[in-house]
């Protein structure tokens, strides 16, 4: 049994493609093993791959772990490994099967090299189209879109609902709002209503009404607030208490030289706090009863005009011994009289009812205790003691040095003068003139006798003007220096003076105060620490910008 | 023109470093003044000093940009590239500087914040672009030891041949392992070689090591061309991951320069939006 094999040449074949090869034998091994009948170098075959057996004329392929293929007539063909295996008309000792390796799918030195260079070869990076790309990417999120958004009427309700950090207030913004301002601050347009059109000081004043202005315009013009830009000072956009103007120097650049700069100023020049400043001049009333205060300098020589028309004396009330009161002495602290405002900047105004009554009973008779003078109501003051030697008289009481007159020989008419009316009247009138109205009212209060010839009941108590605050000119935040006892400031255990002389002076802020150019060892004070810039009672009105 | 023996000095210190003493002084002397400026406010943009390094800041940005346009210019009668390139890179980085105090440290989320940090990723890819051409050209010629591209291109193939050959008279197993480890099957990938993926990586340790196994005795029957094959497969490697950092060091001194390019003019585009809606007010 012989099989007669016959080669299609191929490139690269290890064997002669032209030399026809006869197996004779039950069974022809093929494969790449040196072991085979018929050893192929080829990378498709493995290394057992199939074993031919001849049949009749036929041969039977079978695959090595796979099926058998019987090739029986000639033309019959069957693939295996990279090889087409066909029968061919049989010869004279056996079949003839053709062996035609396939198209040849490997490669060359020459194929690959090139192929391995070509990978070598850098990807072309097309900068220019990338770049193009970022920059429409840029100009389109950074740009166009917080644009449209803002102005476009569909834009700003889109703008409500974005993802934040796409809204242009974020995108745009150029710093931190200043802390009042950032609730609004995500809607731009409610400053910047025009686009590139410096925002207006009439959007500035649609909140901020009552601004007013420094000085008084007639006065200074040049300082017209209506005709600058509130934006000129106040800068948004500088982190979150920014907005209002802390720099000393801009404030100095008028106020330092003030006199040169407004002729016939009243104003001191002033550089720094701690370095020039003069000492505080707090408003003393000179007129009570007009309400008019004149400012006087701390450090002028005494004595002072103080005509709010009360007496009082600290340093009485505060005796460390103590004071009398109701219940025996008692020692008096700031706190019994004087309590803060809402807010705590300021205090309240000492209330006579409240602070002072529980000791001053305004009792004015001592063997009546029970009778009581109203405060408040000096018309009702006189009425009430006539009221009360009235009833004493019908009484039988007496009183006074003239209790003579009321027990007149029997049988004389009493003189007019001594008729019940007309006593009672006269111990009236006598305990007004002795102790009433120079004790118990006037131990507080200055009061004036009735004008010669007049009722000697009328006497008045003189209008009382205390001022809400002595130093008009500045802003005292008692809430602020809470950790400081009062008379590390008020002088007050020691003040026999009216309540201008409790206010400390220059001398005792800077003992923790420097202004600005100062001391790291103080805290720094540039001017809007106590002095505020816009006027209230200067408003700028509606023509501002 | 420049004298001839100019035009090849190291651009770091072109004419005695005169850019770089320029650079300096212009960098000490911002962060001088920012050290001694008080402004009213916290320092930022908008403050006077702010203003005046912006000026500078914006002035710098336009003028190193304006080197992308020289460098494609030639001809005589210009200052040699050089010295536009040792200035490019000194005022570069003088303008880290001065853009980072002309924020006043104060950054957001939002366009202004996002200029700067494309300009220092400008900066920064110069910076590398500057490191890469002081090292990669040196790198890149020890690598390829006195080869080039082609040869190596030429030696893999033939070693590719050459393994596959011998492996023929292998088992099946050791013929598939040696024809994957040949990159085989490959075409088209081109990636795969540049990162050593199928081409260097664990197909051929495994080629290898089975190879080892083999020299080991773990078959009875071991082919003579076993250590010829373990040779010529190591060999492979060995000129594969030559040829993949040589396209590293190729690749690298290129593409920084299109990142460069990128970032710089999407930097001018936010720089442009950047100052129109600083003054969107004013």
């Amino acid at each position: 049994m012989t099989i007669l094999i016959r080669f299609r040449p191929r490139r690269g074949m290890s064997i002669d493609p032209k030399q026809d090869r006869r197996f004779a034998g039950a069974e022809i091994r093929v494969g790449r093993a040196p072991d085979n009948d018929l050893v192929l170098r080829d990378a498709a075959l493995r290394f057992h791959h199939a074993v031919l057996v001849q049949q009749d004329a036929g041969v039977v392929v079978r695959v090595l772990g796979g099926a058998a293929i019987s090739l029986a007539v000639a033309g019959d063909s069957v693939r295996v490994g990279g090889y087409s295996l066909a029968l061919d008309a049989p010869a004279a000792d056996g079949p003839v099967l053709v062996f035609e390796p396939d198209e040849d799918a490997r490669d060359d030195a020459a194929v690959l090299a090139a192929r391995y260079l070509a990978w070598l070869e850098l990807p072309r990076l097309s900068a220019r189209r990338w770049a193009l790309w970022l920059v429409l990417a840029i100009l389109a999120f950074g740009f166009v879109l917080p644009l449209a958004a803002m102005l476009l009427p569909a834009g700003r309700g889109l703008l409500a609902t974005a993802p934040a950090a796409l809204r242009p207030s974020i995108l745009w913004e150029v710093g931190t709002m200043s802390g009042p301002h950032a609730g609004f601050g995500t809607d731009c347009t409610a400053c910047h209503e025009t686009p590139f059109v410096p925002v207006r000081s009439g959007a500035c004043l649609a909140c901020h009404a009552g601004t007013g202005q420094h000085a008084d315009p007639h006065r200074v013009p040049g300082l017209d607030l209506a005709a600058t830009r509130c934006e000129a000072c106040h800068h948004e956009h500088k982190g979150t208490a920014q907005a209002i103007r802390q720099d000393q120097g801009f404030c100095v650049s008028c106020h330092g030289d003030i006199k040169a700069q407004l002729p016939g100023s009243a104003l001191a020049d002033v550089t720094d706090f701690g370095r020039s400043h003069p000492d505080f001049a707090p408003s003393i009333v000179t007129d009570a009863a007009a309400g008019t205060v004149t400012r006087i300098r701390l450090g002028t020589p005494g004595p002072w005009p103080d005509r709010s028309n009360l007496s009082f004396t600290h340093a009485h009330h505060l005796d460390p011994a103590g004071i009398k009161g109701p219940d025996g002495p008692r020692v008096l602290q700031c706190a019994d009289c004087h309590r803060p405002a809402a807010g705590g900047a300021q205090m309240q105004p000492v209330r006579m009812e409240r602070d002072c009554l529980s000791c001053h009973a305004l009792q004015f008779e001592p063997r009546h205790p029970e009778w009581r003078l109203p405060h408040g109501q000096p018309q009702e003051v006189a009425s009430r003691v006539l009221g009360f030697y009235s009833s004493a008289v019908l009484a039988g009481e007496s009183f006074g040095p003239n209790q003579d007159s009321l027990f007149a020989r029997p049988g004389d008419a009493p003189a007019p003068a001594e008729l019940p009316q007309a006593a009672a009247r006269g111990e009236a009138a006598a305990a007004l003139a002795s102790s009433v109205a120079r004790a118990t009212c006037g131990e507080c209060h200055a009061t004036a006798p009735p004008a010669p010839g007049a009722d000697p009941l009328a006497w008045t108590v003189l209008p009382v003007s205390v001022p809400d605050s002595f130093l008009k000119l500045a802003r005292f935040d008692h809430a602020k220096h809470t950790s400081t006892p009062c008379q590390s400031c008020h002088a007050a255990q020691t003040s026999n003076g009216g309540p201008a002389a409790l206010l400390p002076g220059i001398a005792t802020c800077r003992q923790c105060h420097a202004g600005t150019a100062g001391d790291a060892q103080k805290i720094a004070s540039p001017c809007v620490s106590c002095h505020v810039y816009h006027r209230p009672e200067l408003p700028v009105g509606e023509a501002a910008k | 023109m420049a004298p001839q023996n100019e035009i090849h000095r190291p651009v770091l210190v072109y004419r005695g470093g005169r850019w770089a003493g320029a650079a300096l002084l212009l960098a000490t002397a911002v962060l001088a003044l920012y050290l001694l400026d008080q402004p009213d406010e916290p320092a930022n943009g908008g403050t006077t000093l702010g203003y005046a390094l912006a000026v500078i800041g914006l002035g710098l940005v336009f003028w190193l940009a304006w080197y992308g346009v020289r460098r494609r210019q030639y001809g005589p009668g210009r200052k040699p590239l050089e010295a536009w390139l040792s200035a490019h890179l000194y005022l570069g980085l003088a303008l880290l500087v001065v853009a980072t105090l002309h924020t006043g440290f104060r950054w957001h989320w939002n366009i202004h914040s996002f200029a700067f940090v494309l300009m220092v990723l400008v900066v920064l890819s110069g910076l590398f672009g500057l490191y890469a051409y002081l090292r990669y050209p040196a790198r890149a010629a020890v690598n390829l030891d006195g080869a080039d591209r082609r040869k190596l291109a030429a030696e893999i193939a033939a070693l590719d041949l050459d393994c596959r050959d011998k492996a023929l008279s292998f088992d099946d197993r050791t013929l598939a392992l040696v024809t994957a480890a040949t990159g085989q099957g490959s075409t088209g990938a081109g990636w795969r070689l540049r990162r050593g993926g199928a081409v260097l990586g664990s197909a051929t340790e495994a080629a290898i090591d089975h190879l080892r196994g083999l020299l080991r005795g773990e078959a009875a029957l071991v082919p003579d061309a076993v250590l010829p094959l373990v040779l010529a497969l190591t060999r492979r490697a060995t000129l594969v991951e030559r040829a993949r950092r040589d396209f590293r060091y190729r690749l690298l001194l290129t593409a920084w320069r299109s990142v460069h390019l990128v970032l710089s003019l999407g930097l001018l585009a936010a720089l442009t939006i950047h100052v129109i809606v600083v003054f969107y007010d004013r």
